[in-house]
């Protein structure tokens, strides 16, 4: 593994961005041998630790011991998106989701969409899963008790979504699909 | 901007089919189960049995 001055500007996985005497590993990295490398495909990012601004109003302040040395370091991380283009993915109908259950009524349950497909969203958004909607057969004779329990990790398709449409006009997330 | 989105409320989800369910649980004791029939996890630890509606396995 050779050292190099300056980090390339696409990394693949395995790539070695740095020394971690230079670097803090951000997302999308790990530490090998010594060097930050690359996890995944995308983007390199470098972000320079954040000055203090103004006058500190606090006079005592908890540091952990670790971070006082490298606290001066950059973070280089590895994104999918080119920085400030931030593509967010929404789940569709028909999409399969992962979500985790977050909390049990009697006639439905209340999740957390985690991840759609194979993309991870930056956004958990809520689902349900309505009592007739847990099973294909017996659909009146279904607990959800017996269904499900909080912390649950499901995987469950889409059936219908009721986007807010302020959403849509404050192009306040960038939909990647027909939305 | 950010603005709240109110009761996010906005999916509404499935698990009707044989593939779609509880792919992992924890059981009342705080272990990893894992799925024995199409109705039940099976904590290993304590061999205490929980309901679920499981996800066939791929």
């Amino acid at each position: 593994m050779t050292s190099q001055s300056s980090p390339p500007e696409i990394a693949i996985p395995g790539k070695p961005l740095g020394s971690i005497s230079d670097y803090l590993p951000g997302p999308g990295t790990h530490i090998h041998a010594g060097h930050v490398v690359a996890s995944q495909l995308g983007h390199v990012v470098i972000k320079q630790p954040r000055q203090p601004v103004g006058p500190t109003k606090r006079l005592t302040k908890i540091v952990p011991l670790e971070g006082l040395q490298s606290a001066a370091l950059p973070t280089i991380s590895v994104s999918r998106s080119a920085a400030g283009r931030k593509q967010e993915v929404l789940p569709d109908v028909g999409n399969v989701v992962l979500c985790r259950v977050v909390r049990i009524m009697p006639r439905q349950a209340i999740v957390l969409i985690q991840q759609v497909g194979e993309s991870v969203l930056d956004t958990e958004w809520q689902g349900v899963i309505r009592q007739q909607d847990v099973r294909a057969t017996e659909k009146d004779k279904v607990k959800m008790y017996e269904s499900f329990k909080p912390g649950d990790l499901v995987r469950a398709q889409v059936v219908s979504h009721r986007l807010p449409s302020c959403v849509r006009s404050l192009n306040y997330i960038r939909c990647v699909d027909t939305l | 901007m950010k603005i709240s989105l109110g009761d996010q409320s906005n999916y509404y989800l499935s698990t009707a089919s044989n593939e779609l369910g509880v792919i992992m649980a924890t059981s009342e004791a705080g272990n990893d189960m894992v799925p024995v029939t199409w109705k039940e996890f099976k904590d290993p630890v304590t061999g205490l049995a929980e309901s679920r509606k499981v996800a066939k396995p791929e």
